[in-house]
């Protein structure tokens, strides 16, 4: 590994591909997109689409800014690593959100659960 | 290994300890083998105060009424030793004492990679058990260990937010130890020492780490979170404030589950040294071992909701949870079986280090397969938060972690301090405490099954004799925990000084004098055999005289 | 690695300044994977607020200017840029170039927290703030959910400017250091460390942005 710096011109295209994407992800937000509901929530596909944006931004600072060629193994591995872990807690906790019986049929009756308990 | 850094038989030696005895140095050390002893001894003074709770949970259990204490005291009582035990105790043990004590040694390198960040560890570590115990003093906190929510942060009138920043403080230092760790398995293995050559120990504190670094930030947001909940009234938990407590409990299992592997992982490690030592074999399925420490540190990220059956989560993903719960006891038997394979045919010495490592085997076993019943919904349904859980987890991180941490104590204690310890007393100590510790918790199995809650101060009376049973071990275990820290200490100034490989084993930190010099090697030990590289035994009839060293067979074989 | 090592400090521990740079090197990197998960937890919080409280989460955005928001970002994207040049610098050692790097890095860093400084007092003259005197009237929505948004912002940019103002407190210590060591060789790695923390925070923003300021979709 070694901290060879880039030539100033790929910081100041980085630099400029970000400030497109901070248009882009302005804008956007403009636009209205489906929300589909799932369990208890609903995903709203704006999110969806605003935080692919964001990925991108943010493997542009990964890959230029912090020199992804650059760094050794064990810190790709690891990133790598703390990135999958983190999906693992959101998607294992959303699948718990995702799957509970909606609010308004929560309870548990003489005929089974998933009716509604309330008068 | 190779011949560099043998022990040199200079009684004056300079060596860790004398090299400075000024109380600075000491406060000041940027030495891995020093920060070990630091921690030893502020771990040990939490035990002692983790211990006198337990003492008096067992007193309060000894009969029907409650008697000794109020409630609410009695709920106090089982939080501070929960608290104290898991957050203060058993996560910094193995790791922060033996681990920074040894594992350099065990690599080869002069120090861990970043020895100030080491150190501050320690000092982060010594903050967090110092507000822990100020909770204690300003009256303790009747939370659970668990800091549920939205009791923790919005109706308890106790110090929550005190115990919870010592926590959130304390995991800290586990993040440094954890990083120490890995970067310096990484980087800073000596020539020749391969990945295949490391001993398990090693493997096992990589596999910890990695619970260390992934797991506690989550921990660290989540107590975050539920004091500023508390203080400032922004919370994500309370229902009150449109929060949903279960969320709490996600983020609090995510850490917690893993961090029950961060209690036994170590312990397996230690328990792959001693089974070989002692064994004089080379550790059956090597690869296996080391990759099933991998295996449970990962698996341990995807088991958490296990803990949840009862919380109103999801019945689909509590299947999903439960599958996945009994996935980890593969590679733990990985572990038990190629222990005791190891054991098989090879020339056992009970010492009292292998006196402990055959008690963890066995206790260890009960906690993990008690663990496959509470992984099974059904069943969790009938045993949830009843004695049988408590129980459970105690043969695991007792039966387990602490009597791991003693054998591994006893194991490397010559190499620590350069004395010898009373083996009489040692192995009796290693007999008093697995009796006492089955006599205190098998009878909780029983009462669980049977339906007594945990965390209750009183119990009808049909169930005396049992809870008697228990507290009655509960003094045979104490009894046996004082007698170790007496002679241990005993061995300090009257103990017959350690040779440099009191047991004949193999592995690099027995290369070096006890205790090592303050580099811990005269000079870089250049690597060119594995970690176990034991005597095979030639002959049918075991006779260890006609043993010859495994890099002797083969080069037979080459000439 | 051979032209850049110069007089460059050794630490007894390692055998060489190679190993060290890796070493210190793979430290910082850790480092930030348990920085992502301590963020992780407050993304997950988000992100099951957001979904169940959509509506709730769609009225309160509109109470924050996302032309401050906006600012915000291209502060942080143009301090982001500053910083990968100083370090740039630092290697190559130019210490002028350095010091008005990271002097730049630092006045857009100061700029993040006025503007965010601006932000907050909006919010509490408001009575935004959640807690007691939390007022929030919009027809149809919860005030508890809306709440909820605000939770979550001031937790989630109170934590992301706590790591601002850790960044310049650092660059402070940076610069100190650079001065009293002026003789020498520039040390680039603490520089080279500071940066991709500095990167780090920056890339927290780029999610907290849209999350915050552009909840969309009405």
């Amino acid at each position: 590994m070694s901290f060879e710096p880039a030539k100033p011109k790929v910081y100041l295209l980085t630099f400029a591909a970000l400030l497109v994407l901070t248009v882009i992800t302005v804008l956007a937000a403009k636009l209205t997109l489906p929300k589909i509901p799932m369990g208890i929530l609903i995903l709203d596909l704006n999110i969806v689409l605003a935080m692919a944006i964001a990925c991108v931004k943010a493997s542009l600072v990964v890959l230029y800014f912090m020199h992804f060629k650059d760094m050794g193994q064990v810190s790709k591995v690891w990133a790598v690593a703390g990135v999958f872990f983190l999906l693992v807690m959101f998607f294992m906790t959303l699948g718990d959100y995702e799957n509970r019986p909606s609010e308004e049929t929560v309870g548990w009756t003489e005929s089974g659960p998933l009716h509604d308990a309330r008068p | 290994m190779s011949a560099a850094g043998v022990a040199t038989k200079q009684p004056e030696a300079v060596n860790y300890l004398n090299v400075d005895n000024s109380i600075k140095s000491w406060l000041l050390t940027e030495d891995h083998k020093r920060i070990g002893i630091l921690y030893l001894v502020t771990i040990s003074l939490m035990f002692l105060v983790g211990g006198i709770f337990a003492m008096l949970i067992r007193l309060e259990l000894l009969t029907p009424a409650g008697d000794v204490v109020m409630s609410d005291t009695y709920n106090k009582m089982f939080t501070m030793h929960g608290v104290i035990m898991i957050f203060f105790f058993l996560i910094p043990s193995i790791p922060a004492v033996l681990g920074n004590f040894c594992l350099p040694i065990m690599i080869g390198a002069r120090d861990v990679a970043f020895p100030r960040l080491n150190l501050a560890s320690w000092y982060v570590f010594t903050l967090g058990a110092t507000l822990g115990v100020t909770a204690l003093v300003l009256g303790g906190v009747d939370t659970g260990w668990t800091f549920y929510t939205p009791y923790s942060s919005s109706f308890s009138h106790t110090p929550v937010i005190i115990a919870v920043s010592g926590a959130f403080v304390a995991g800290f230092a586990s993040i440094f130890t954890g990083l120490n760790f890995i970067v310096t398995i990484h980087k800073m293995r000596a020539p020749g020492m391969t990945w295949f050559r490391l001993p398990l120990f090693v493997w096992a504190q990589y596999a910890t780490s990695l619970i260390m670094i992934l797991g506690t930030p989550v921990i660290a947001i989540t107590l975050l979170l539920v004091a500023v909940e508390r203080g400032l009234r922004i919370g994500v938990f309370d229902p009150a404030l449109g929060g949903d407590p279960v969320l709490f409990q996600h983020l609090f299992w995510f850490y917690s589950h893993p961090a029950v592997y961060i209690m036994i992982l170590p312990g397996m490690g230690v328990m792959s040294e001693l089974i070989a030592t002692f064994s004089r074999k080379r550790i059956f399925g090597y690869e296996f071992v080391a990759y099933s420490s991998l295996a449970i540190a990962v698996l341990s990220f995807v088991v958490w909701g296990h803990h949840m059956f009862v919380s109103g989560q999801s019945m689909y993903l509590s299947m999903v949870f439960s599958v996945l719960t009994t996935l980890v006891a593969i590679p733990s038997a990985v572990k038990i079986f190629n222990w005791a394979v190891t054991m098989h045919k090879g020339h056992v010495k009970l010492d009292s280090p292998m006196l402990y490592a055959l008690s963890f085997i066995g206790l260890f076993t009960i906690g993990g397969l008690t663990g496959l019943f509470l992984s099974a919904m059904a069943v969790d349904i009938h045993l949830h938060d009843t004695y049988f859980v408590v129980a459970h987890f105690h043969y695991v991180m007792v039966g387990g972690a602490i009597v791991a941490f003693l054998g591994a104590l006893h194991y490397w204690w010559p190499k620590m301090t350069g004395r010898m310890y009373p083996e009489p007393w040692a192995k009796l100590s290693a007999l008093i405490v697995f009796i006492g510790f089955n006599l205190t918790f098998f009878p909780q199995f029983i009462l669980g099954y049977l339906g007594m809650p945990r965390r209750y101060h009183s119990y009808p009376d049909e169930w005396q004799t049992l809870n008697v049973l228990s507290s009655a071990g509960a003094s045979i275990l104490a009894s046996g925990f004082i007698l170790v820290a007496v002679y241990l200490l005993w061995s300090l100034r009257y103990g017959a000084k350690a040779p440099a490989n009191p047991w004949d084993a193999t592995g690099l930190e027995w290369k070096t004098p006890s205790p090592p010099p303050p580099t811990n090697f005269t000079q870089r030990p250049i690597i060119t055999e594995e970690a176990y590289n034991y005597p095979i035994v030639l002959s049918k009839n075991g006779e260890p005289g006609e043993a010859v060293k495994q890099e002797e067979a083969e080069k037979h074989e080459h000439a | 690695m051979s032209t850049h090592e110069g007089d460059l400090h050794v630490g007894h521990q390692f055998e060489d300044a190679e190993q060290q740079l890796d070493s210190y090197s793979a430290g910082m990197w850790l480092f930030l994977v348990t920085e992502v998960l301590f963020f992780g937890g407050l993304f997950l919080a988000y992100i099951i607020y957001r979904t169940r409280y959509t509506e709730a989460f769609v009225a309160a955005h509109h109470e924050l200017d996302w032309q401050l928001g906006g600012l915000n970002t291209v502060i942080l994207i143009t301090s982001s840029l500053t910083m990968a040049l100083g370090v740039r610098a630092a290697v190559l050692n130019r210490m002028k170039a350095v010091l008005g790097w990271l002097g730049l890095t630092f006045l857009c860093a100061g700029g993040f927290m006025v503007v965010k400084y601006i932000e907050y007092s909006a919010k509490f003259e408001h009575n935004l703030f959640p807690g007691p005197n939390f007022e929030f009237h919009h027809a149809g929505i919860d005030p508890g959910q809306a709440q909820m948004f605000f939770n979550l912002y001031f937790a989630m940019t109170g934590l992301h400017g706590a790591h601002v103002l850790i960044g310049m407190i650092t660059m402070i210590i940076l610069v100190i250091r650079l001065w009293v060591m002026r003789k020498q060789r520039i040390d680039f790695i603490p520089i080279e460390l500071t940066g991709l923390y500095w990167h780090f925070v920056d890339l927290v923003w780029i999610f907290l942005f849209p999350l915050f300021y552009l909840v969309g979709g009405n």
